[in-house]
């Protein structure tokens, strides 16, 4: 006859299969976010990205944002560009892209580093100039017009994103705003 | 403040009222940038005005270093504002009635009649106001490539 187990046991058991049953809704629930992440990102591909001085003085401007389903995100600018000359000083940046209707708000942060693989920047060029047609009817990104030495291309890796949705939710339910992955 | 001549303040003026939502960039003691969407408004050609809460990241950053940029962006039209400032928090009450009521008029516009701020727990509401020490206007759309007169004024 098997032993009945011990109030112990069954402790370690409940605690085991909590543990299990949580892992399995984070992982769904981080799985949804980061799908709907990918969704919203998937239509808003203008975004602002903030950088910082020498002195650490902030600086923000918009960029066309290609994201690839890591969320690991692609912008283009040209050298002599402020954001560029900062982030030569300071590789940190944070990226925003909002839409002002749904009040919704995607935020990532983390380290950017120039792009040198040639398939991937032909890659980014191609998806940045289909955003420029979608965006405003012109084949030609913002960049292209100024003068300010040539293209580059950054890599921006965030450890989080986070999307927040306002509209959706109600005043009271202040944790359902944050959707965070990792 | 730079921001060229009348009419360039004009367009400048209108453009904030048809864009309201502005992306503040602050950065954090660390020197750690961080980007963070607010609705805002235009008192005055180098005052503008936003709401967050006191323990808002945005509004920390500011305590450590209230030198920001705000940028506003229209994919649509291919133009962008870009402005830099120095935050104070606003504590005179006759000018936060007034701002307040502007404000609430810009963000009831949203899909929702509560703005977003409303519904963060991160402390009592602020009122920030910003002197702007530089704004220019970008219009790329139909721009020819070198041209000098994408921005309001260099």
């Amino acid at each position: 006859m098997a032993a009945a187990a011990s109030p112990s046991r069954l402790a370690i058991l409940v605690v085991f299969f909590t543990r299990v049953a949580y892992h399995k809704t984070m992982t769904v629930d981080i799985t949804q976010s980061r799908e709907r992440i990918l969704d919203f990102l998937g239509t808003h591909k203008v975004g602002v990205l903030a950088t910082a001085d020498a002195t650490g003085k902030p600086h923000a401007a918009a960029v066309y944002v290609v994201c690839d389903p890591q969320l690991v995100f692609y912008f283009i600018t040209k050298k002599a560009t402020r954001k560029s000359t900062n982030l030569s000083v300071n590789s940190q940046a944070a990226l925003a892209v909002y839409d002002e209707q749904s009040q919704t708000t995607v935020q990532v942060d983390g380290q950017v580093e120039v792009v040198t693989d040639p398939a991937q920047i032909d890659r980014i060029f191609t998806e940045i100039q289909a955003i420029a047609r979608l965006t405003s009817q012109s084949g030609t990104p913002p960049p292209a017009k100024l003068l300010a030495d040539g293209y580059v291309v950054y890599r921006l890796s965030s450890p989080t994103a986070r999307l927040a949705s306002y509209s959706d939710t109600p005043a009271t339910d202040q944790h359902d705003i944050f959707e965070i992955v990792t | 403040m730079r921001t060229g001549s009348n009419a360039d303040q004009d367009k400048i003026a209108a453009y904030i009222q048809a864009n309201p939502v502005i992306v503040v960039g602050t950065v954090d003691a660390d020197e750690t940038p961080h980007g963070a969407a607010v609705y805002g408004c235009l008192m005055a050609p180098d005052t503008l005005y936003f709401l967050t809460k006191t323990e808002t990241k945005k509004f920390q950053n500011i305590l450590d270093n209230p030198t920001m940029s705000l940028t506003i962006v229209n994919p649509a039209e291919n133009s962008t504002l870009q402005a830099t400032g120095t935050a104070t928090a606003e504590t005179d009450p006759q000018t936060m009635e007034t701002v307040m009521g502007k404000l609430r008029k810009i963000q009831t516009q949203g899909a929702d009649w509560l703005p977003p701020i409303a519904k963060l727990r991160a402390g009592p509401y602020q009122l920030v106001r910003v002197h702007l020490n530089h704004v220019r206007l970008a219009n790329y759309l139909r721009a020819p490539i070198g041209d000098t007169h994408i921005f309001t004024e260099e």
